[in-house]
């Protein structure tokens, strides 16, 4: 039943966005305070894989680079309604609002290698419009493939025009069928060149016909695609001689191209699972088999697509490993191209802790939800089952990592020139024994550290009511032994359901990423090499933190960290943590010696190496020299099982379990690892996720109005 | 908790699963005034979207071009092997029939209760017998059952034959094995059955499809067997 108050006792387990989301969502005032909530949290900061915190300096310090993207509805609107509900005065707190906290970010890098090696790094500027994500229902979108198809049409209609070499290209006026199957007949004979022209006026005919696409032959339809195609193919081998630009378009319309025959050819318009049917396919092959040249399959775009996801099986990216459900990468890139709203990209303007987390605990705060921070879920059990075989989440074991002096309530936050912030540790001065805890070095978020001061059993019916299981998909074989061991569909999941643990770095500079050899600033560059395929330039972030010589710029890398790499490491070996890290610093300070020079090529010191004298320490100490400078900056290793990215590997979404699912009837589960509408690992799908959550025990939010759950 | 008392429960969900019912996916939120928006305003914001995704990307300069390109002339078409198939399946219809050409994909599961059936596309909206949409026929389905990864695809140029015979799969080229081809049919299914074999070397094999009473030719499956990862 509930407590005496009537209200339901809510055990959200987590602090990550899905976690914070349902809490988000449960503790509304429109719920009437109904449920009473707690939030269970390891460590002393909330944010899972977001979470940030405040080192040297007041630095930001991060789990890796968070980008937004413009289709973050559900993200956004989250954060906005925090935003408006903290009402921030801007006199107190420069961040006060969510435009304050997020701003637009067009500026994209992506990176062309030649045997490996990076070659050239192309800019890409998306138009920003004064649209708003997360702006209330009321503006019309949608989300269905035929309309999808028309706008892919449309950009191949505009990328053949950006060649210079035709004449303005417009949609054509409907199409018989007959005209259609005439004008194939006469271009199928195989070998045969068309000219610029005729393929423009091909390109032309995409849009009247995709918006009667069932008034047509698929054969014929088909056969225009690989028409055009094989011209496509045909123009990028010429350009291959040296046109840049054209290369670029050229690839971008065999990419597009090779999209839509797949659409049309695999009955997609029509198949009532959506972009589920492709599902079994890795992104590149599916890719390869609807005719898209190699060099598009291998082009920039579609590595940088991969690095930004993590999509390495494993964390190999020697070739095979990288592996991508073809549908989610479809539907990504349906939404990330086709329905962003302001900004392709939108980046944080402190760190992700800051900006997220800290926002959200104080709304939540004010709500009344209660947080236990120092607590570590260790097992959920489950009670036997009844006459109908139906089981129910009986008990919830936790460790005690640490308690409070006098048991105050554990206040997390510090502040940073008024904004409130998560420290890079514990506030150990309201910890018993603090300094002890301190000089022992524990590790409160690590998993090989099984510090504990004290055990807690919480009981159903007792102390909670329903839980909402938050916990990254690393942590569930661990936590949920029970439940793995006797539901076939949990055991398939955890054992399908994958993910990659990553690897980030750091770095503050004397100089302007100009003076490195950059032309431009605010950056954020992909498909670059190995073990470092991404960065960011986040030099903007250098006013939010406390220099007393600032640094002129900081440059974010990250990227998966192989498990083969992890494999030789003891994980008995409650230093493990460590020993991760120096596997990353290792690759951290060869990749900035031999391979940061193709995007700094003035980084380097007369004799070639990196000039380890332009990182800026915090605590100044010059007598650090060469290399070891490096340990003056910001490395991490994600490899926390609660840490490690969730992976969209073909074949794989059918073993998600969905928040909605109702087999055990007080649990519900929250994360980008569930099956949410957009299986990806990402902010979207974790918040889409504990909005489902927050469904499932209250019947609140309504399913379609989460954006991009019900899609195809 | 005690063993007496019950524990509360969660309500139970209208759906588990997302809607990717493409007809249905049109989403369309009203304001708080509760009137959907005119069908100009909608067409309106069709245009407006399309007019901004006409041109989405400036494309910058190149930088650190310091290394020469690399000589990528004659590169990779891909997907011949099925550009061929669709091109000798189209031809087919060109030469001598005047029906619908169906394509049809099966995906490789060893569950065949995960196997997805391929019926024919929905509704038919148009009355041109040759359209996507289609018309009502017996249907036919493909059923793959094996460890490789496949995809089929197979082509029909009348309606389905009484008594169907598949013939076994060969490969285009090369010695492999044929692959046989079962079917099983009622008076509404034609499921053809085949099985792949986990030594099966990869590549493309086709098949024809018999009328048992004619003897004549009535269609095609072709399958591509992917290569080992």
């Amino acid at each position: 039943m509930t407590n005496d108050h009537g209200r339901v006792r809510v055990a959200v387990i987590g602090g990550g966005c899905a976690a914070m989301s349902a809490a988000f969502e449960l503790s509304k005032p429109s719920h009437n305070n109904r449920y009473d909530i707690t939030v269970y949290q390891l460590g002393w900061r909330l944010g899972g894989k977001g979470a940030s915190g405040r080192g040297p300096a007041g630095r930001i310090e991060e789990h890796g680079l968070h980008l937004w993207m413009g289709f973050y509805e559900n993200a956004f609107r989250l954060m906005r309604d925090c935003y408006d509900e903290l009402g921030r005065d801007r006199e107190d707190c420069r961040i006060a609002t969510w435009r304050d906290a997020f701003k637009p970010h067009p500026h994209v890098g992506i990176s062309e290698l030649s045997d490996g090696y990076p070659e050239d790094v192309w800019r890409l500027i998306v138009p920003v419009d004064d649209r708003d994500p997360g702006d209330p229902p009321g503006e019309y979108q949608r989300f269905t493939l035929i309309d999808y198809v028309i706008r892919i049409v449309n950009l191949v209609r505009a990328l053949v025009q950006e060649t210079d070499k035709v004449a303005a290209v417009s949609a054509a006026e409907a199409v018989s069928a007959k005209t259609l199957v005439d004008l194939v007949r006469k271009y199928t004979r195989i070998g045969e060149t068309i000219s610029l022209t005729v393929l423009s006026h091909l390109v032309s005919l995409l849009e009247p016909i995709a918006r009667n696409v069932g008034r047509y032959p698929t054969a014929a339809v088909l056969k225009l695609l690989s028409i055009i195609g094989r011209s496509v193919h045909e123009q990028l081998n010429v350009v291959a001689q040296g046109d840049r630009t054209a290369g670029h378009v050229w690839t971008l319309v065999d990419l597009t191209l090779a999209t839509v025959r797949g659409i049309v050819k695999h009955g997609l318009l029509t198949d009532p699972r959506g972009l589920d049917p492709i599902s079994e396919f890795d992104c590149r092959e599916w890719l390869r088999l609807n005719g898209a040249a190699e060099e598009s399959v291998n082009s920039g775009y579609i590595r940088a697509m991969y690095d930004l996801v993590f999509a390495y099986e494993d964390g190999d990216t020697s070739g095979s490993g990288a592996q991508m459900d073809a549908a989610q990468a479809v539907r990504s890139i349906m939404r990330s191209l086709f329905t962003f709203r302001g900004s392709f990209f939108w980046r944080m303007q402190s760190g992700m802790g800051d900006i997220v987390f800290a926002p959200i605990y104080e709304v939540l705060k004010r709500r009344g939800v209660k947080f236990e921070f120092f607590h570590r879920l260790e097992q959920v059990c489950l009670t036997e089952p009844d006459a109908q075989g139906r089981r129910m989440v009986a008990t919830l074991e936790f460790d005690v990592q640490a308690r409070t002096i006098d048991d105050r309530e554990y206040q997390p936050l510090i502040d940073v020139d008024g904004l409130p912030c998560w420290p890079a540790e514990p506030r150990y001065e309201q910890i018993v024994g603090g300094g002890e805890e301190r000089r022992a070095g524990r590790d409160y978020e690590s998993f090989w550290d099984r510090h504990r001061i004290d055990e807690k059993q919480l009981v159903a019916g007792v102390d909670f009511d329903a839980v909402v299981l938050g916990v990254g998909l690393g942590v569930i074989p661990h936590v949920c032994a029970v439940l793995v061991d006797s539901d076939p569909r949990w055991q398939a999941m955890v054992q399908n359901v994958k993910t990659v643990a990553t690897q980030a770095f750091q770095i503050w500079l004397d100089t302007h990423v100009r003076d490195l050899g950059w032309p431009s600033e605010g950056a954020t560059v992909s498909g670059f090499v190995e073990p470092f395929d991404t960065w960011a330039d986040m030099t903007h972030l250098v006013k939010e933190e406390q220099w007393q010589q600032p640094p002129k710029s900081i440059a974010y890398f990250c990227s998966v960290l192989p498990e083969a790499d992890l494999a030789e490491l003891d994980d008995r070996d409650r230093s493990i943590r460590e020993a991760q890290r120096d596997i990353v610093r290792r690759n951290a300070v060869r990749f900035l010696d031999r391979d940061v020079g193709a995007l700094w090529p003035l980084a380097k010191t007369e004799d070639g190496h990196f000039d380890w004298q332009r990182l800026v320490d915090p605590r100044d100490r010059t007598e650090l020299r060469g290399e070891e400078r490096f340990d003056s900056q910001f490395w991490t290793a994600n490899a926390n099982p609660s840490d490690r990215y969730t992976s969209s590997l073909p074949g794989t979404a059918r073993y998600r379990i969905s928040p909605l699912d109702y087999t055990y009837r007080n649990l519900t589960i929250a994360g980008d690892w569930t099956d949410c509408g957009f299986n990806s690992g990402c902010v979207e799908a974790a918040v889409m996720s504990g909005l489902l959550a927050a469904h499932a025990i209250s019947g609140s939010p309504d399913l379609d109005s989460i954006i991009g759950y019900d899609h195809p | 908790m005690t063993d007496q008392t019950p524990l509360w429960e969660r309500p139970e969900p209208g759906r588990t699963r997302p809607n990717r019912n493409g007809v249905a996916n049109e989403y369309l939120k009203t304001s708080g005034a509760g009137a959907g928006l005119s069908d100009d305003a909608q067409r309106a914001a069709v245009d407006a979207q399309r007019a901004f995704s006409d041109v989405m990307f400036k494309f910058g300069e190149s930088i650190a071009g310091s290394r020469p390109r690399s000589n990528r002339a004659g590169s990779g078409r891909t997907g011949t092997d099925l550009e061929s198939l669709f091109v000798s399946m189209f031809e087919m219809w060109m030469n001598g029939t005047e029906t619908l050409l169906r394509m049809s994909e099966g995906f490789l599961d060893q569950r065949k209760d995960q196997m997805p059936s391929f019926d024919a596309f929905g509704q038919p909206d148009v009355s041109p017998d040759d359209s996507v949409m289609g018309r009502k026929k017996k249907q036919v389905r493909v059923a793959v059952d094996a460890n490789r990864r496949a995809e089929t695809a197979f082509g029909i140029n009348q309606d389905v034959p009484v008594s169907l015979i598949a013939h076994a799969l060969r490969p285009a080229q090369g010695g492999a094995p044929p692959i046989p081809v079962a079917v099983d049919q009622d008076e509404t299914v034609a499921t053809l059955k085949f099985r792949i074999p986990d030594d099966q070397p990869s590549g493309m094999y086709y098949g024809a499809l018999i009328d048992g009473e004619t003897d004549e030719k009535v269609g095609d499956i072709s399958v591509r067997v992917f290569a080992q990862p």
